[in-house]
């Protein structure tokens, strides 16, 4: 009764005054007599019709006095205008809300992919030099591929020979061991050789960079932080310039702090000097550093390409075994940061772009139907004497009002949605965790918004402030203004919108089977309840040392309760840098009895060294011979496991167990024998191909690079912390590189094309959505128009069949039109996700039908409940209204 | 040709049964209610919104009229009466769908009367 009591302040005044005591009377007698025989639902229902009748009373009597003001203000201000707008657009809610939602729907989505690529495509780069910058990668000269990363040796004749850049440096990836409070912690370091900082034009934000001495060996025990490494890890102490630290058990002296902004190479914690070492010409084939160089004043990237191509070939000269078809490769570093993830990020501003216009041709459609409905006023207002352009003038006035409700609503959105997005977003999408609305992001949706309401409401404004008197006047009381045109123009606008749903769900569609064909890609090994945990143990005195280490490590791990067995090995596969860094070793071998290819010609293969039962824990089968054992020990004869695809290629047709192999690694390359084939592994996620892999067992060729491969009852994820205090436990001295479990990590290779694929789903299904809604407010009002032919129809004896025929085959003729148009645009349009499949033709036959058929219900449901509507229209009711 | 009382048709819904219930006497807003809900069957039940703005809007057309309260009466409340004018038009109308109503059974739309 109190709500009700507040809710009779909606009516008009001189209403109030006169009936509101009879009101409360009334509905106090009816409450009194009614209470005692009603249940709370029905007591529910009582109250809820009573307020719902008060508003739409006084929506329908302050609609009639509008109308009538409407008729009187003709010509005043612009205040005038706004006032009127808002009112008109208060007192039709239903519209005013639906369109809000619209157009913030587009809106929102809109700006937040935007200030997704405005982050990572469109903001300049915290480096002064970086439109000089270039970064170098080896390439093949044979098949001009790109391979590896470049050598320490490489880069340094480069930066002694090339004038058109200066200075060409080097990092190298390094670990850190810092020792704070007793236990040993990884720094993620780059070792980086003189002109480094000069090349990027970076200055630090506390202290140093290096000096020219500390290039020297013997003065380089100096290291730069990183802002993230000394915020963590020093609580951001500006008095840590100058002071030592210890690092890999030694002292560093701590020189200098570089800006937030500074992250290169990505994820880089601290940089130390590289002097150049005297073994570095002798492993020229270490190609795994990151090489940047800097062009020289007026040189460009093609003329310094061309001299790059000759020092390459003069040294492939020279040193024929290291450098026989190395060629190398400058990318503009901008093009190195953002690599590809230009093309989904395109895509997906190409889709909002689309989810976009469809919100408006939705909001436009409305605001015609609208329209039409006003136009007798409009018309009428025309006669009395306002000028066309102050009905434009007014018509716009609603649509800027409605869209900037709807920017409210989009920039509501884009918060919610840029959080999502960062939360989605692949960890190597460049620059991400810099994501945030800001002034420009604000004034992109400002602009939206206004486009929005330019293309929603223009058109229908034209139409209106142009009525035709006499027409309108003649059309009758519905003041419908050629809802025949009107129908006709909004018809188009939701062939189009459901042509434009259907690209979209194409697109998303084909993303999805690829999504799932990837999926079901074998990956020649099992990483469920597997956890990866990688150290690097070099700080051993003995190999026997380090052989406790890891024997009491395993000990340690295998009494943790749950943990199942622990294996062994150098790379875990699907290692991806990230939080489990992959040691690449290609390595060339030689096969016994066989005539040797010349050198730098020879086959190679991607070497490993495994614990006998690393096989076992990650269930890759064997396939022939046997698996390493407990025998092959140092002192028993070498040998060596190959996988498939090294024995398909250099033993075609045959069974290459018991050939002997050499693999050239480590300094004494010794001929072993091939025990046994095991089956093929995807290194690198699921999308990639196997390569020709060895593995040699730790027992015989040691390495202090080991990530503890552990098997778990269960989830692994839990067992992260036990397992990094068994090593602790072991050594507290041993810092932890990294841990992770191996289903996270092969996720980690697909969260790219989530991220896209989810995105592009969400908005081809909004499109989907909104396309509906189009479709059914445009044939609820055209069964609207048509309430008395439909009941004159009916009270002739037409059937109901006949009825829901009629509204049936409107719907049916937009959907069927939009959804063949849709099928030929998508064919033509695919073609830009052609990089992003995964075996599935851009043309997929039962992609497009089963999406055509999803749009095809969906909009049968859009018809079927205004044909429903049209089905109960009670013939005589029809008629009385005529 | 044309019937003075003509402008005033079709009536709503609501409308011709406010109209009804005041056909036999004058009555005050919660008899309406009672009345249509009895005449109905239960069927129309009318909220005072709903009610009100049917009075108001029948009272600014000159078919019903605010009467005195009968003797004996609570005498806080307000009685409604018909028009001459309101009776023409209750008539008309109700005509008007007594027309429909054969129409409809010209049609076989409704059975023929028996």
């Amino acid at each position: 009764m109190r709500l009700f009591r507040v809710l009779l302040r909606a009516l008009p005044r001189d209403f109030l005054l006169e009936y509101r005591e009879e009101m409360e009377r009334v509905v106090g007698e009816h409450w009194a007599e009614v209470r005692g025989s009603l249940g709370p639902m029905g007591r529910a229902r009582f109250w809820w019709r009573q307020w719902r009748a008060v508003l739409g009373t006084a929506v329908r009597l302050r609609r009639e006095r509008e109308w009538e003001v409407g008729m009187k203000i003709g010509n005043q201000g612009l205040i005038q205008d706004v006032r009127y707008a808002l009112r008109s657009l208060v007192l039709r809610p239903g519209f005013t809300t639906v369109t809000v939602l619209t157009l913030g729907l587009g809106i929102g989505a809109t700006t937040a992919i935007f200030s997704t690529v405005r982050t990572v495509l469109l903001r300049e780069l915290p480096y002064p030099n970086h439109e000089r910058v270039v970064t170098l990668f080896q390439t093949d000269t044979r098949t001009g591929a790109r391979t590896e990363g470049v050598s320490a040796a490489n880069i340094r004749d480069l930066d002694e020979m090339a004038t058109r850049l200066d200075p060409v440096a080097v990092a190298e990836p390094w670990s850190l061991d810092l020792l704070l409070e007793g236990r040993a912690e990884t720094l993620r370091a780059w070792a980086v050789s003189q002109g480094y900082f000069r090349i990027l034009g970076v200055e630090t934000s506390l202290g140093r960079t290096f000096t020219a001495d500390e290039y020297v060996e013997g003065n380089d025990k100096v290291v730069i932080l990183g802002h993230r490494s000394w915020t963590g890890r020093f609580g951001g102490d500006p008095s840590i310039v100058g002071r030592t630290v210890t690092l890999n058990g030694e002292g560093w002296l701590v020189v200098g702090v570089l800006p937030e902004s500074f992250r290169f190479p990505d994820r880089a914690e601290a940089w130390i000097p590289r002097p150049h070492r005297p073994w570095d010409d002798q492993s020229r084939g270490a190609n795994f550093m990151t090489g940047i160089g800097l062009l020289a004043d007026g040189a460009s990237a093609s003329q310094a390409q061309a001299e790059v191509d000759r020092i390459t070939a003069g040294l492939a000269e020279a040193h024929p075994r290291t450098n026989a078809s190395v060629g190398m490769d400058l990318t503009p570093l901008r093009s190195h940061l953002l690599g590809d993830v230009g093309t989904p990020l395109v895509i997906l501003l190409s889709t909002v772009a689309v989810v976009l216009l469809i919100a408006c041709a939705n909001v436009a459609g409305l605001m015609l139907a609208r329209g039409a409905q006003r136009s007798r006023e409009f018309a009428l207002r025309g006669a009395l004497g306002a000028s066309g352009s102050r009905l434009f003038f007014q018509v716009s006035m609603e649509s800027l009002l409605l869209a900037g409700a709807g920017c409210g609503v989009g920039l509501a959105l884009t918060y919610g949605g840029v959080e999502a997005i960062r939360w989605l977003a692949p960890g190597d999408l460049p620059r991400i965790d810099e994501l945030r609305v800001d002034g420009p992001v604000l004034l992109f949706a400002i602009l939206v918004a206004w486009l929005s309401a330019f293309l929603s409401g223009v058109a229908p404004s034209l139409r209106l402030s142009r009525p035709d008197v006499s027409q309108v006047l003649a059309e009758g009381a519905r003041g419908t203004l050629g809802g025949r045109t009107v129908s006709a123009v909004r018809r188009r606008l939701v062939v189009a919108e459901v042509a434009a749903a259907v690209v979209l769900l194409i697109g998303a569609g084909l993303l999805m089977r690829s999504y799932g064909g990837i999926l079901d890609e074998e990956l020649g090994f099992d990483p469920r309840d597997r956890l990866a945990v990688q150290v690097f143990a070099y700080d051993y005195e003995t190999p026997e040392e380090q052989a406790q280490f890891v024997a009491s490590a395993v000990g340690e791990m295998e009494a943790i309760p749950g943990v199942l067995d622990v294996a062994l090995t150098t790379s875990v596969p699907g290692a991806n840098d990230a939080s489990v860094a992959s040691i690449e070793m290609e390595a060339p071998f030689t096969i016994a009895d066989r005539a040797a290819p010349p050198e730098g010609q020879e086959p190679v293969a991607a070497i490993s060294m495994v614990s006998h039962d690393l096989f076992a824990v990650l269930g890759i089968p064997l396939v022939s011979g046997r698996a390493f054992g407990p025998t092959d020990d140092a002192t028993a004869p070498r040998v060596v496991l190959v996988n498939e695809a090294l024995a398909r290629r250099h033993f075609p047709g045959a069974d290459p167990v018991g050939e002997r192999i050499t693999v050239r690694y480590g300094r004494t390359p010794q001929p072993a024998e091939i025990v046994g084939v095991v089956a093929d592994v995807r290194p690198l996620g699921h999308e990639s191909e196997p390569r020709p892999e060895a593995y040699l067992p730790l027992t015989q060729v040691g390495s202090g690079s080991l990530t503890f491969v552990v098997r778990t009852a269960g989830d692994a994820a839990p067992f992260a912390g036990p397992v990094t205090e068994a090593i602790w436990a072991a050594n507290p001295a041993q810092a932890v590189w990294g841990s992770t479990t191996l289903e996270t990590l092969l996720g980690e290779w697909l969260k790219e094309r989530r991220f896209t694929l989810v995105l592009l789903s969400a908005f081809a299904l909004t499109a989907l959505l909104l396309a509906a809604v189009g479709m059914y407010g445009l044939i609820a009002f055209s069964v609207e128009q048509r309430v008395a032919e439909l009941g004159i129809r009916r009270a002739l004896g037409g059937g109901r069949g006949d009825i829901l025929a009629l509204v049936i085959k409107e719907g049916a003729t937009m959907a069927v039109s939009g959804v063949v148009i849709g099928l030929g645009v998508s064919v033509v349009l695919t073609r830009f996700l052609e990089s992003m499949l995964f075996n599935v033709a851009t043309t997929d036959t039962s992609t497009y039908a089963l999406l055509a058929l999803l749009v095809l219900a969906v909009a049968a449901f859009a018809t079927l409940l205004p044909a429903v509507r049209a089905l109960r229209i009670d013939p005589a009711s029809a008629l009385r209204s005529e | 040709m044309t019937h003075p009382t003509d402008r005033y048709l079709p009536l709503t819904h609501v409308a011709y049964h406010v109209l009804l219930a005041l056909a036999p006497e004058a009555c005050h807003g919660y008899g309406i209610i009672k009345d249509v809900e009895a005449r109905t069957g239960g069927k129309l039940v009318l909220e005072a919104g709903t009610l009100y703005a049917a009075i108001k809007r029948l009272k600014d057309d000159g078919l019903l009229a605010e009467t005195t309260t009968p003797d004996g009466a609570d005498a806080r409340r307000r009685y409604y009466g018909l028009t001459p004018l309101g009776r023409q038009v209750l008539r008309a109308e109700s005509e008007r769908l007594a027309d429909l109503v054969e129409l409809a059974r010209a049609a076989h739309v409704l059975p023929a009367r028996s």
